[in-house]
């Protein structure tokens, strides 16, 4: 980004161009929500582009983007809990189905997908963060360990927690190899 | 020992296998894993499970539509708003001192300036009281756990946690008659929840700090206790209790777990979360 910055050559389009597709999609499989996904991207490109002139340049920009869509998608969740909190009791009854219909209408190919979906969203934060990165985004490990800001060791040790718990919510599901091949 | 041995060998390549599923580890560790996934079952089945879910989520991850154009309207619409009013040019206002030297007789500008001196005084004085009670009020109601955290790291001394956090002194004997030990409440615990109390006491000669909080109407107390010379703020729950009919001390948590048995001083004796089976046959060993 400093190189960005002094160079003048990527400006704000070219750097959203470049990145946007995967940051879209790493916010949309962590917040489980194409309107929040949206936010998040707005949200980090908006303070992008205030903070282009102060960037000292510590990491990459890629690494920078990736961080800051999932801070914000992490403050997104947030959000989401205090107006879940603030709601009707009779608004939070949302049956599955419709969560998965509601969010993922137009861009789910069939139920195998809305069910994974749900398996991730429901991991703890942390967990999933690491599946998104490794399997979805196909990060590497010193990648991930340079955006959540954690050492390898622990990245290896999160994916391994985090395979245990999503297999668990993909069998309470009733989701296999088979299932999905079907 | 040999069976000591192979209990840590196991959880070590336990936490080794997403690694080695990805083709990540080094020559040599590729050979410990192999050896030993050929002995272990359990092992097999976790990696098993990896490679499952990895396919899954290949196989199942449909192709998003990204709004492209849409969104990047968002983002000139957003950074393109003029947001600082103060740019616009400025009309040339009267300052103070000719506005006070405009009001007309001389008496009344002077009884107008003595009304704003004891309002100013008056309003000073309020917002000292209002300050004072809140003060205190946030001294006595419940303490943001991120927070607290925040704190910690950046700048953690004893004295200043106990300067900033009313910490009550009990000893570990008062502490096990009051208090219980839900480790499974404590490993569902949410990311960010306030805490309740903070409480410090002495545990096999050292400080351990007890945090209480309230989830679902069930109350959760997490310790953290100083393991060698760092205190574990912020990463381990410790507590006591009867495994086998012997009583240990327990730091389970999400990466680490450590044991100490008979009131020795615990020590990394392996890395993860134990079962209770696992649990068993740690304490059997040592027995």
């Amino acid at each position: 980004m400093a190189q960005a910055q002094t160079d003048r050559a990527p400006d704000l389009r070219t750097i959203f161009l470049s990145h946007h597709q995967r940051l879209y999609k790493l916010a949309f499989h962590l917040t489980s929500s194409r309107h929040d996904a949206e936010d998040v991207v707005q949200e980090v490109f908006v303070r992008l582009h205030d903070k282009l002139g102060q960037y000292q340049g510590e990491s990459k920009l890629s690494t920078w983007l990736h961080r800051m869509t999932i801070n914000a998608s992490l403050d997104a969740l947030r959000r989401f809990k205090r107006r879940q909190k603030w709601e009707t009791p009779l608004s939070l009854i949302v049956n599955e189905q419709g969560f998965a219909k509601e969010n993922f209408g137009q861009v789910a190919h069939n139920e195998v997908t809305e069910k994974l979906q749900i398996a991730l969203s429901r991991l703890r934060k942390p967990f999933r963060a690491v599946i998104v990165l490794r399997d979805l985004q196909g990060m590497a490990y010193d990648e991930i360990a340079e955006v959540l800001q954690i050492d390898k060791g622990t990245v290896a040790s999160r994916l391994h927690r985090a395979y245990g718990k999503l297999k668990k919510e993909l069998v309470v599901l009733g989701i296999d190899q088979n299932y999905v091949k079907s | 020992m040999k069976i000591l041995n192979a209990f840590f060998s196991h959880r070590r390549v336990k936490l080794m296998l997403a690694l080695y599923a990805d083709g990540e580890l080094p020559k040599e560790e590729v050979a410990e894993v192999n050896r030993h996934l050929e002995s272990c079952a359990q092992c097999r089945q976790t990696l098993a499970d990896i490679i499952d879910c990895r396919e899954m989520l290949k196989a199942g991850t449909a192709p998003q539509i990204v709004p492209t154009e849409q969104l990047w309207q968002r983002i000139v619409r957003k950074t393109s708003k003029p947001r600082q009013a103060w740019l616009r040019p400025r009309q040339a206002r009267p300052s103070p001192r000719e506005v006070f030297a405009a009001i007309n007789p001389p008496y009344v500008r002077w009884s107008i300036a003595i009304a704003v001196l004891f309002v100013s005084v008056a309003i000073w004085k309020g917002t000292n009281i209002i300050q004072r009670n809140e003060a205190s009020s946030v001294r006595s109601s419940a303490i943001d756990y991120s927070i607290f955290l925040d704190d910690v790291k950046e700048d953690f001394t004893e004295d200043n946690f106990y300067k900033r956090y009313r910490a009550q002194l009990v000893s570990l004997d008062v502490a096990q008659q009051t208090i219980s030990f839900p480790l499974a409440a404590i490993d569902a615990l949410p990311e960010s929840y306030r805490l309740q109390c903070v409480r410090v006491f002495e545990c096999n000669g050292k400080k351990c700090i007890q945090f209480s909080c309230i989830v679902d109407g069930k109350t959760i107390n997490i310790f953290q206790q100083p393991l060698g010379q760092s205190w574990t703020l912020g990463e381990y729950a410790v507590s006591r209790t009867p495994i086998c009919n012997v009583e240990c001390l327990l730091v389970n948590t999400t990466d680490v777990a450590a044991v100490s048995w008979q009131g020795k001083e615990s020590e990394y004796l392996a890395v993860g979360d134990f079962t209770p089976q696992e649990i068993e046959q740690v304490v059997h060993v040592l027995q």
